[in-house]
């Protein structure tokens, strides 16, 4: 569990801290009201993200994060009975985003500040 | 500020904890539809594995060569390969193994091959995965020693499902 204040960057951990994620490329989403429907056109799955989902995909979608950039977020984003959790849910969440193809990891390409 | 920035400065403290939900693809639904309509059929399997036309009967079959063998002159019948086994087996019930040599070649000139013809013979698949029994290469095998749990398909179901899954 991490605790972060206001300004100050939560860490995960030394082993997750060079991994990049960015969205995968090719995935469609369609956006209704704060939640989306997700399509890999690789798996042919659809998947239903709520609101929280849809901004970290969109967040990655922009270009590559580490997942301390996802637990900042979160942090920022999430209401503030889940904040202490944020940790945990951006682990979860980018483990989940791998195994479905919507996130790839970007390896051996080390961010400054991650 | 960008939208998303916007957006994201609109969302700061109001969201729940993240969930992904899957929703099943049209090709999953589709080998899981297969498996259920290939379950009913596992009380009225067909007695026939082998027909002469492919609209004899309404179940899925796959063409196959079926070849005479003759020992000198004489036509010892008309059998079907079964790469399984390993060996030929007569392409009228009751199927019975042809003893006179193994493999698929004669093995010495008493032996030969005379006129191929085609049969049509069941194709056996998998309810689970929808899948055809084959080999480790994933080339189909048609074989009339019915794998431990797979089936023969109706035609009705193989066109409603298989082809999409």
């Amino acid at each position: 569990m991490i605790e972060a204040g206001a300004g100050q960057k939560p860490r995960t951990g030394a082993a997750q801290v060079s991994a990049r994620f960015v969205a995968t490329d090719d995935i469609r989403i369609l956006q209704f009201g704060d939640e989306a429907v997700v399509f890999n056109p690789m798996s042919w799955d659809a998947h239903l993200l709520n609101a929280a989902a849809v901004a970290v995909l969109d967040l990655l979608a922009e270009g590559p994060r580490c997942i301390d950039d996802v637990v900042v977020f979160l942090h920022e984003t999430l209401r503030e009975a889940e904040q202490s959790d944020a940790s945990e849910h951006a682990r979860k969440l980018l483990h989940e985003f791998e195994l479905l193809g919507l996130v790839r990891r970007l390896k051996d390409e080390p961010l400054a500040g991650c | 500020m960008d939208n998303r920035a916007v957006r994201r400065k609109i969302l700061q403290g109001t969201l729940a904890a993240p969930v992904v939900l899957t929703v099943s693809s049209a090709s999953a639904q589709a080998i899981t539809s297969f498996g259920k309509c290939l379950s009913n059929l596992a009380g009225q399997q067909p007695t026939n594995f082998f027909t002469t036309s492919s609209s004899a009967d309404s179940w899925f079959r796959s063409q196959v060569s079926a070849v005479e063998i003759f020992k000198g002159s004489k036509k010892q019948g008309t059998f079907y390969f079964d790469p399984k086994i390993g060996s030929y087996v007569n392409v009228v019930s009751p199927y019975s193994v042809f003893t006179g040599f193994t493999g698929a070649t004669p093995p010495n000139a008493s032996w030969r091959l005379g006129a191929v013809s085609a049969r049509w013979a069941l194709v056996y698949f998998e309810p689970a995965s929808a899948t055809p029994y084959s080999d480790s290469m994933g080339r189909t095998i048609v074989t009339l020693q019915k794998p431990s749990g797979y089936l023969a398909s109706s035609i009705s179901c193989y066109g409603s499902f298989a082809r999409r899954a």
